[in-house]
Formats: structure tokens, C-alpha cells, sequence
């Protein structure tokens, strides 16, 4: 039994001493790119946070109690919190209260909870509630306004889903990378930016955001609560997939930095795909799982329906984590090989 | 498979950085504790079987009097510790007690001390040494209190190049290693020279944390003379588990213990500075292993500090000669705060392995906060020394998966706490291994009983076997002897040849399987003198019958055809 734990250690601050202070630094770290796409896109983004939040609570208090569990030290550990506020980033702002419903119950009900809480759940919560959204919705999910005033006139209309869909559609403008995907075949890529096809500043909201995730996440690295591994291997893999795209093709493919700085990649990298519950397990299954998300997003992205795609492509990695954890265990000391891949008769039922 | 990962050739994998309390105990110079007047000297205070005593009841002992002998192998002998009589002897210790002076008895109440006779390392005979280990007592003295005289012996079997000093103490709190060095550097290194020569080793390496550097002067002073090897002073960063023997060894010379092997397999050999003293003292100065030295430290304490004690001392009145507080003691821990154990007996005695004594506050070394599911964040494999993965330990622990346990090397884990102590979630992650542990080698115990037992009847099986071929072979032995040679069928002959040829396959079969089962059985004897071989006698007796059984049916065979 040990009787140091380095909550007993103040000298250690360095590293996070408990789950919910953990939790409590991922919201931290947010906070750079909540404000960027609040100065950018308006209050709506903050409306979604706090109703998914609000929602997000609620549920996970009703279900641990239907589940017989103790409900204050699972809501003290704020992993709903984390899960609400993600998707509450994820969702086109000033999203109306009830899709942010619908998907928080996906998130947190079914995706966590019936999965046994924190800790036993195999998909990323808040990406089944946007990719369940996605298929359901997508009339809603697809129309993010471009950049406009912190209060825009229709923002309590459109949360309180008063709006009707065809002026909701007015509003709304087309994401860069919506854009770019149905540019048409027929269009080169220089042409289509010379046509300028985004409304005004539009391409500058997504690349400050960004930046403001970029160092959101920096904070998560420095802090010691994610690893280098999956955000790197994700970041990489997308990188070099859409330089090789790029590099084939430069006139109907997408520049790398494209690709990186708008939509949701930086974002994703960093707190979406680190969530550690979901993800491979160890530092070479990290690599691997960051790198398999990278490329799916570039194919879904070049070759699929979705313009962006980080949702499904970490949902299909979390498929992928057993395999993973069973091809990437490091070699223990005093062996001299590892037993990777090695699987015991009972696997091959 | 690549393994294009291992960045860092000479260096174990993980760590951390725990707060070290260490200065606490070292600011007071080492002191003889006093004597006490009663001590309780466990029969068992080492690895491997319990001594057996060779006083009565009612003796008079003086200090360093033969009580117990070592049984078997692996075992220690025990020495009186304080001389007095002898009031109690039972299947787990001896007592003695101090005389009284009034008493009037021939002995006058003091420190009679019992010395053997003194050796001159240099020139005595390796066997002599040997012996000299071997009824002095002396264990290993960091811990796990195996007998130094079996780890002498290991070169009968291992080809050794390196002694390795682990003055490392990694562990928080504990000085006792720090402050034997300060003070007797030149007598550790002495008796390194001394287990170097026993061992044929080449070269002694000394491995040391930063943060002794009074120790790693005295060290330097008096490696200036070393003789006859040359001495080496690694002073390696301060970062827990670095005093690991594996994680040492492979800091110190990048090689790698085997799993379930020994550091004797890569031709290294690990003693602690207090055992080197030890032996030291029991060859150069024939006095057998009766004190050592302990610390005793923690925020319940007045005067911590390191003192030499007398084995079997009772702790409360060390406790209390170092200043406790009795209404803040917390916790009393044996061993340092990462692997120790607590004690909730405070009248335990001071044993051979009693390294550090921390009398702990609640506000020192506070329960840890209740825990939280694991989210698998993979800090504790950021710090597993053995490159685990500790969190899958964890999950197959606590599910009872077995088979999963042992493919994730569940036994290689040294138990070292790092990731208990890492843990956002406060996981006891260790306290799940042990149990774990425990239940496993029970398993494998199961099974090889099991597997014993099958051997057994296999034996009896074929003993039966034999006996009946043996019997068919008499019988047609007599057969033969009563027909005439002339009736011997000749229309017969192919078949009886057919049946002869694989009769003498069967033989050579049977015939190599008893070669076979001889190598298992002389090579596991080699490997491991100690272990239980009967298992491998019983397979070996089977091929035996099965080859006499073999040797029966051929015989009769050939009668047949000769007939």
C-alpha cells in the first residue's frame, strides 16, 4: 500500500492530483476558444453551452438516481460538465434547446450512463450526441451563421426553436470547408476563391478559433492532462494525407493549412480525440488511434458526404480501440519481445 | 516485431517524483539506542524457511550466542541479541531477557558480547567465508532479508562480472543506507570487496541518488583506496524506483534482468550498503548479525534520527527513546511510505529487514481521498517503471480475468507504488495486484498439485503395465523352454518380425523419453536447487517403467519367434 499520493504533495502541482480537478482544467482550457467563437459567431455559442449544461446535469443526476448510484460525487467530478460544454461548442451556435437535448440524452444517457458511468463507456460521449444529431437533423446541424454582432436579433427566436427553418436558412452561410466541398467539379480551386464565395470574414472566425483551440490545447499539454500523442499523430496524419492530396491535385484538393485551420480538426485533436475513456490505451495505441482519426477525417472530408467529419472518424476509431490496445502493448522490462498481438484461446471463440 | 521505441538504452522507464522528507532524519548524528531489557527475536526474520532453535529455555545467552539454526538452504541463523536467559521459546520467537543484577547468577547485568573468530577476507579460503556467512545471520538488509550466504553461493551456478552496491534509497523518508555510508563508507566498500571476491566479480559499481551528497563524498574518500577491485561511483538522478534492483541494474549498465530471472543472470550481483557492513563486520570482526541500524522518522516523532539497534528491540520503547507524541501518531509504518507496511501493533519487534520506522501524523501522510472510476488516463503507465500498463492491470484485476492478468505480465510488476501514487483517480492499484498475486500463484499451486497427482497415476499405471509385460514375458519364457525348437511356425515368422521391429521402436521411444526426463529433471535441479523436483522424479520413474515395460514386451517377442 502506498501512503504518499501526491494530493499529499503539493510540490508535485504539476501534475492534475485528481479526476474532477482534471475535468476542471479541460474547462479551463475551452475558455480561449469559447471566447473567440463567441467574439466571432455571437452569443449563440454561449447559449448552447449553458442549455446543454443545464440539460446535461439534469440528466445525469435522473439517471444515477434511477441507477441507484450516488449522485453527488459523479456530478462533483464534472465529466457531464465536460461532455455538455463540448458539445455545446461543437453545435452551430444559438442552436434551439431541444436538439441540444436530443443529443445531450444520446451523450449522456445512452453513450455514458447505460454503459455503466465514467470510465466503462467505449464511444466519446459528446460525438454520439453530434453524430446521432447529425444524421437526425442536418437541416440544423449544417447551417452555422457566419459572423455577426454578440446579440443578433433572432438569437432567443432560434434557441427557443420559434424560428422557421426557411428564415433560419437565411441566416445562415456556409461553413469554408461546405463551401469548398461543393465548389463543383467543373470549378478549380483558384477560380472558386476568386468568386469569394464565404461571406465577410468567415474564413478569418474559423482560423482564430482555431488558434484559440491550438492554445487551449497547449495549456491541456503543458498541464499534463493530455499526452503529445494523439493530438500530434492526428494533426500529422491530416497534414500529410491533404499534402499528398494537395501536392497530386492542387487545383480540386484543399492546402493543408486548409484543411487544419478550418472546420474542426485543431479542436478535435485536442479535446475531443484525447478523451481518455474512449481512446487506445497505450502511448503506441494512442499514436495509432490519433493517426487513424487524422486519416478518416481526410477521407470523409476529400471523399465522403460530410464536410467535416472528426464526429465519425473518432466514433470508428473508439470501434478500433480493442484491436489497437491488442497490437500496441509496450515491451515490459526484463522481456525481449513484447506479446503484442499475442491473444489467448479464448479470442478466437 | 520493430522496437524502434526504446529511446533510452541505460536508463528503466517511468518514475516520479515524491516529496523526499528525507532531511528530517539526518539532521541528528547516528546514536546507539539503549539496550533494551526484554527482546522478541522472530525465527522467521528472513526469506525462505524459519530457523530452528538450538537453546532451552532458562540459558544463559550472551550477545551474539547461537539461537536458531538455519533450516534447509534457505534459511538464516538467529543470535541472541542482548545477553541474559532465555524465558520463552515457541514456534515463532524467542525471548530474552536482561539479568538482573541482584540476581547474582555469574552474570552482572551487562553487555557480554560472544565473538567468533576473526577472519582475514584477503587470504581465508572462499568455503571459510562462506560458513562464516552462513552461521553469522546475515540477511539482506534492504528489505526482503534474503540470506546473503545463498546469494554468495550463486556464482556455483552464474558466471558474475559486477557487484552492485544499491545505496540508491529511493524511498522518502528512509537515511539508514545514506547514513551507514557517512559514517562507515571505507568498511562498506570493504565488505563489497569481500562479497566481489566470493563472487569472481570484476568490478564493484556503487549506485547512488543526488541527494546524498555527504554520502557520496565519504564514498569518493574512501574509494581512493580501494583494493583490490577498483570502485565506481554512479551517482544517478534522484527518482523513484531507481533503488529497484532491475531498475537499478539497468541504470547502471543498460542490461536487463529477465523476467522471472535473477540479476545473477546478466552477471550482476545487487547488496545493500548495510549488509555489505554486515558481513564486514561478521568476517573481519566474527560478530554475528545483532543490530542494525533504522531510522525512525515521521512528524509524531521529537527526535528523529537514525539509530543502531538491538534486533528484537520492542519499537514503542524505541519510539519512545526518539520523542514520541503518542496522541498524534496516525499511522506507524514499517518500511518507507511507497511500499511499507502499516503496524497496528506498536510492541512489534525490530527485525533484521526493519529499515525506517515512520510514526506518521494524520496531517503528514493523510487516507487517501475515496476512489473514482479509472477514465484510463495513462498517467500510471507514464511512471511504471517495468513498462506496464498499469490500467489494464487494473481492469482485468478487478474483473478476476486471469489469463489477461498473466498476458499484461502481471508478475513482473515490482510493487513499487508509483502508479498508486500518480493515480487522479486514488486507485490502491497495488493492493489490487497483491490480491491478484496472491490468487494467481494459488491457482498455479492448484494446478500443479492436480498435475502432480495425474503424474502419480500415470506412474502407477505403467508400473502396473510393466509388471504384467513382465509377467507375459515370463510366461512365454517357460513356454518357449517347454516346445520343441522344431515346432516353431515359420508361416509366423513375418508377422512376429513386423511385431518385434515395432516393439523395438516402441523401446527406443521409451528409451529416449527416460533420457528426456532425466535432462528436465538434472537441468531444473541445476537452475534451482531448491525447488520441489519430486513432481519431475515421479515423470522420470514412469518413463523408467514404461522402458522396462518395453524392455519385457520385446524380450517375450523374441521367446515367441526363437520358440
Amino acid at each position: 500500500m502506498s501512503f504518499l499520493h501526491h494530493t499529499a504533495a503539493p510540490a508535485n502541482a504539476q501534475l492534475p492530483n485528481s479526476t474532477p480537478v482534471l475535468m476542471r482544467w479541460v474547462l479551463i482550457a475551452t475558455l480561449p476558444g469559447v471566447a473567440v467563437m463567441t467574439y466571432y459567431f455571437g452569443a449563440g455559442v454561449l447559449t448552447n453551452i449553458v442549455i446543454a449544461t443545464v440539460i446535461g446535469l439534469v440528466l445525469e443526476a435522473a439517471v444515477l438516481n434511477i441507477r441507484k448510484r450516488p449522485i453527488r460525487p459523479a456530478l462533483n467530478d464534472s465529466s457531464a460538465l465536460v461532455t455538455a460544454v463540448l458539445l455545446g461548442i461543437a453545435l452551430p451556435p444559438a442552436s434551439p434547446w431541444w436538439l441540444m437535448g436530443v443529443g445531450m440524452v444520446a451523450a449522456v444517457v445512452v453513450a455514458k450512463q447505460l454503459y455503466g458511468g465514467l470510465g466503462q463507456n467505449p464511444f466519446n460521449p459528446a460525438m454520439v450526441g453530434y453524430a446521432l444529431l447529425l444524421v437526425s437533423f442536418p437541416t440544423y446541424m449544417t447551417l452555422w451563421a457566419p459572423p455577426q454582432p454578440l446579440l443578433p436579433e433572432t438569437l432567443w427566436a432560434q434557441v427557443a426553436g420559434l424560428l422557421p427553418a426557411a428564415e433560419l436558412d437565411a441566416i445562415s452561410g456556409a461553413t469554408p470547408l461546405d463551401a469548398f466541398k461543393h465548389k463543383g467539379e467543373a470549378v478549380l480551386a483558384s477560380e472558386f476563391w476568386a468568386t469569394d464565395p464565404l461571406s465577410l470574414g468567415t474564413l478569418d472566425a474559423w482560423q482564430h478559433s482555431a488558434w484559440a483551440w491550438l492554445f487551449g490545447g497547449g495549456l491541456l499539454f503543458y498541464k499534463r492532462i493530455i499526452s503529445w500523442h494523439i493530438p500530434v499523430a492526428m494533426l500529422g496524419s491530416m497534414t500529410l494525407l491533404a499534402a499528398l492530396f494537395y501536392a497530386g491535385d492542387p487545383s480540386h484538393f484543399a492546402s493543408p493549412s486548409f484543411h487544419l485551420f478550418t472546420g474542426a480538426a485543431v479542436f478535435g485533436a485536442f479535446f475531443i480525440a484525447t478523451d481518455p475513456v474512449s481512446a487506445a490505451t497505450s502511448r503506441r495505441g494512442k499514436l495509432m488511434y490519433g493517426a487513424g482519426i487524422g486519416a478518416l477525417v481526410m477521407l470523409i472530408r476529400t471523399f465522403g458526404a460530410y464536410p467535416d467529419a472528426v464526429a465519425f472518424a473518432v466514433l470508428l476509431m473508439n470501434l478500433c480501440v480493442p484491436l489497437l490496445d491488442l497490437y500496441s502493448d509496450p515491451r515490459v522490462m526484463g522481456h525481449a519481445k513484447t506479446t503484442r498481438g499475442q491473444r489467448l484461446p479464448e479470442d478466437n471463440v | 516485431m520493430s522496437r524502434g521505441f526504446e529511446l533510452h538504452d541505460r536508463d528503466f522507464p517511468g518514475g516520479v517524483y515524491p516529496p523526499e522528507r528525507k532531511t528530517r532524519s539526518t539532521e541528528r548524528p547516528l546514536s546507539d539506542a539503549p539496550l533494551p531489557d526484554r527482546v522478541i527475536l522472530p525465527l522467521s526474520q528472513h526469506s525462505g524457511r524459519p530457523a530452528v532453535p538450538c537453546v532451552a529455555v532458562g540459558e544463559q545467552v550472551n550477545t551474539g550466542t547461537l539461537l536458531a539454526q538455519p533450516d534447509s538452504m534457505i534459511s538464516s541463523a538467529l543470535h541472541a541479541s542482548i545477553s541474559g536467559k532465555v524465558v520463552e521459546i515457541n514456534t515463532a520467537y524467542i525471548v530474552i531477557e536482561k539479568n538482573k543484577v541482584s540476581e547474582g547468577d555469574g552474570s552482572d547485568g551487562e553487555d557480554n558480547e560472544t565473538r567468533l573468530k576473526r577472519l582475514d577476507w584477503r587470504t581465508a579460503e572462499p568455503e571459510a567465508l562462506l560458513e562464516r556467512l552462513d552461521i553469522s545471520g546475515v540477511v539482506g538488509l534492504g528489505g526482503a532479508g534474503f540470506p546473503t550466504q545463498v546469494k554468495a553461493r550463486v556464482r556455483e551456478r552464474h558466471s558474475l562480472d559486477t557487484l552492485v552496491v544499491n545505496a540508491a534509497e529511493c524511498e522518502p523518508y528512509i537515511t539508514a543506507d545514506d547514513v551507514t555510508l557517512r559514517y562507515f563508507a571505507a568498511d562498506v566498500l570493504e565488505g563489497a570487496q569481500l562479497m566481489a571476491k566470493l563472487a569472481s566479480a570484476e568490478q564493484i559499481i556503487v549506485g547512488i541518488e543526488d541527494n546524498k551528497p555527504e554520502a557520496v563524498a565519504a564514498l569518493e574518500a574512501a574509494a581512493l583506496n580501494a583494493l583490490p577491485l577498483p570502485v565506481v561511483i554512479n551517482v544517478i538522478e534522484t527518482r523513484y524506483p531507481s533503488g529497484g534492483e532491475r531498475q537499478l541494474i539497468k541504470k547502471l549498465l543498460g542490461r536487463e534482468v529477465p523476467s522471472g530471472g535473477l540479476p545473477a543472470d546478466v552477471g550482476v550481483l545487487c547488496h545493500n550498503p548495510g549488509t555489505l557492513l554486515a558481513v564486514l563486520h561478521a568476517v573481519r570482526d566474527g560478530a554475528p548479525l545483532t543490530s542494525r541500524i533504522v531510522t525512525l522518522t515521521g512528524n509524531a516523532l521529537m527526535r528523529p534520527g537514525n539509530y543502531r539497534v538491538r534486533l528484537g528491540t520492542p519499537m514503542r520503547k524505541l519510539l519512545q527513546h526518539a520523542g514520541l507524541k503518542d496522541t498524534e501518531l496516525n499511522t506507524l509504518i514499517h518500511g518507507g511510505p511507497m511500499m511499507g507496511v502499516a503496524l497496528a501493533d506498536l510492541d512489534t519487534p525490530v527485525g533484521k529487514t526493519t529499515n525506517c520506522l515512520i510514526a506518521a501524523t494524520a496531517d503528514e501522510l493523510p487516507a487517501p481521498p475515496t476512489e473514482a472510476p479509472c477514465i484510463r488516463c495513462g498517467a500510471c503507465e507514464d511512471v511504471c517503471p517495468a513498462s506496464l500498463l498499469p490500467q489494464q492491470l487494473h481492469w482485468y484485476a478487478r474483473a478476476g480475468d486471469d489469463a489477461r492478468l498473466e498476458r499484461y505480465h502481471l508478475f513482473d510488476c515490482i510493487e513499487c507504488g508509483a502508479c498508486s501514487y500518480v493515480c487522479p483517480s486514488h486507485i490502491p492499484l497495488v493492493d489490487d495486484y497483491r490480491e491478484a498475486k496472491a490468487r494467481l500463484r494459488l491457482k498455479h499451486i492448484e494446478a500443479t498439485k492436480a498435475e502432480h497427482a495425474k503424474h502419480r497415476f500415470e506412474f502407477r499405471q505403467a508400473r502396473l503395465a510393466r509388471e504384467e509385460a513382465e509377467k507375459q514375458a515370463r510366461r512365454e519364457a517357460r513356454l518357449a523352454r517347454a516346445k520343441r525348437p522344431a515346432q516353431a511356425g515359420t508361416n509366423d515368422g513375418d508377422t512376429a518380425q513386423a511385431d518385434i521391429r515395432s516393439l523395438r521402436i516402441a523401446q527406443t521411444a521409451a528409451k529416449a523419453a527416460v533420457r528426456k526426463a532425466e535432462k528436465t529433471l538434472a537441468r531444473t535441479a541445476e537452475q534451482d536447487p531448491q525447488q520441489d523436483l519430486s513432481d519431475l522424479e515421479t515423470q522420470l520413474a514412469t518413463a523408467q517403467e514404461n522402458l522396462k515395460a518395453a524392455d519385457a514386451k520385446l524380450s517375450a517377442a523374441r521367446q515367441q519367434t526363437t520358440s
